[in-house]
């Protein structure tokens, strides 16, 4: 393969598997008649209206769908973004000196496993992880806590997400799945929390287990402007996002609820919750919803 | 239609081409001024396909790689006639304008009397 055809090559990835599968070995053919002799590169205009296409494709290809189909899949990847985060939170406090270990990695592992077999897995398996994991999540306190059982909160709400998640591959048959191409959001910021907390363990002795990754405010940000970035391409993940505040938000409500019952007593007031990740969340999901609601144009 | 896509739909009105033969026959047809990148011709031709005015017409493999040959459909012949002709009337409308005779002073005098 010459460098030329490589970089064409390349240059596909702007669009959908799919239509690279379709359409790929034909389109890299036409630039490779193209392009003059003795580049080793398309010409700029070629560059630009490969990604211009390849962006546009993707962009078509996910208000095809249909809105019931793009809702339940943003919602599967919410719920996902939401599960992962407290995967990444379970396992580095499992893999943390003076914790109770196991149950926590054992935990994260078991609901990464379910979010994996949400994209790739059939139905089945989704179903049967999903019940595993839901199960483990919700007795992994009492494993924790068998000293203290006093402090005994059972993980309701990520058992019941876990649920959830499986619930919304088995609608519609679980024929669509989200494009993998998502899993890359996520992923990087597990990856990077991870990273930030392998390369500095002095300042993370005591890792968040929070639903929300604390202290990384510049990775958020960085993850923010990605999804924003995708709103023009794809406003699906976006909305994922927005369902993830929205978790967010609803899962610190009902554990500062929860803390204020007996025995435990105490914690925060609902005034002094995060509620500012209420308006990123709502501004990105009225946004992402009039976007997903627009219909493709037969421009000619 | 915009332009490009104008061009690639007269780009086949002689037969089926595959894709760099459109390219090279679309900038035949409009003296070189226009150029399609690959990007902007499989668009095109996507669209058209989806809205049946091409259609595929013969798959082979040269050289190790597929070609497709697309060819225009009746109704896609209809749609670039009825787009010449658009534009045949409106170049009408400035070809064969005539500035209106000056009106001579006499005629000025009869208006305004």
């Amino acid at each position: 393969m010459s460098p030329l055809e490589r970089r064409c090559r390349l240059l596909m990835f702007t669009y959908p598997a799919e239509y690279r599968r379709e359409r790929g070995d034909e389109m890299v053919g036409t630039l490779l008649d193209t392009t003059p002799p003795g580049r080793t590169w398309p010409r700029p205009g070629d560059i630009w209206a490969l990604v211009i296409g390849g962006l546009r494709s993707r962009s078509v290809r996910s208000r095809r769908l249909g809105m019931a189909t793009n809702l339940r899949l943003a919602a599967l990847f919410g719920v996902a973004i939401y599960l992962s985060v407290v995967a990444n939170g379970s396992i580095v406090w499992g893999l943390t000196p003076y914790t109770a270990g196991w149950p926590y990695w054992l935990m994260g592992l078991l609901i990464a496993v379910t979010i994996l077999a949400a994209w790739f897995a059939r139905r089945t398996v989704v179903l049967v992880a999903a019940l595993v994991a839901a199960t483990f999540c919700y007795e992994e306190p009492t494993l924790v806590f068998r000293l203290t059982p006093s402090l005994y909160v059972p993980n309701l709400a990520e058992a019941l997400l876990l649920v959830l998640l499986a619930a919304l591959v088995l609608l519609s048959g679980g024929r669509k799945r989200p494009p993998r191409l998502w899993l890359c959001l996520p992923g990087l910021a597990i990856a990077a929390a991870l990273l930030s907390r392998l390369l500095v363990p002095a300042a993370n002795w005591f890792p968040s287990t929070s639903t929300f990754p604390e202290g990384q405010t510049t990775l958020l940000a960085v993850v923010l402007v990605m999804f924003l970035a995708f709103v023009v391409i794809d406003p699906r993940p976006a909305l994922a996002l927005a369902i993830y505040f929205g978790l967010f938000l609803a899962n610190q409500v009902i554990m500062t609820l929860m803390l204020k019952t007996p025995p435990h007593g105490a914690g925060l007031s609902l005034g002094e919750l995060d509620w500012v990740w209420l308006w990123p969340g709502l501004v990105l999901a009225v946004l992402a919803l009039l976007l997903v609601r627009r219909r493709p144009r037969a421009v000619l | 239609m915009r332009e490009p896509t104008y061009f690639v739909l007269a780009s086949l009105l002689q037969g089926p081409l595959h894709g760099y033969a459109i390219i090279k026959r679309a900038e035949e047809l409009s003296g070189g001024r226009v150029r399609l990148a690959t990007g902007t011709l499989y668009t095109a031709l996507d669209r058209l396909t989806a809205e049946g005015y091409v259609t595929l017409v013969s798959e082979e493999v040269v050289a190790g790689r597929i070609r497709r040959s697309y060819g225009l459909t009746d109704g896609g012949a209809a749609a670039l006639r009825a787009e010449a002709q658009r534009m045949a009337e409106a170049a009408r409308l400035v070809t064969e304008w005539k500035p209106a005779p000056r009106e001579g002073r006499l005629g000025r005098k009869t208006r305004t009397a």
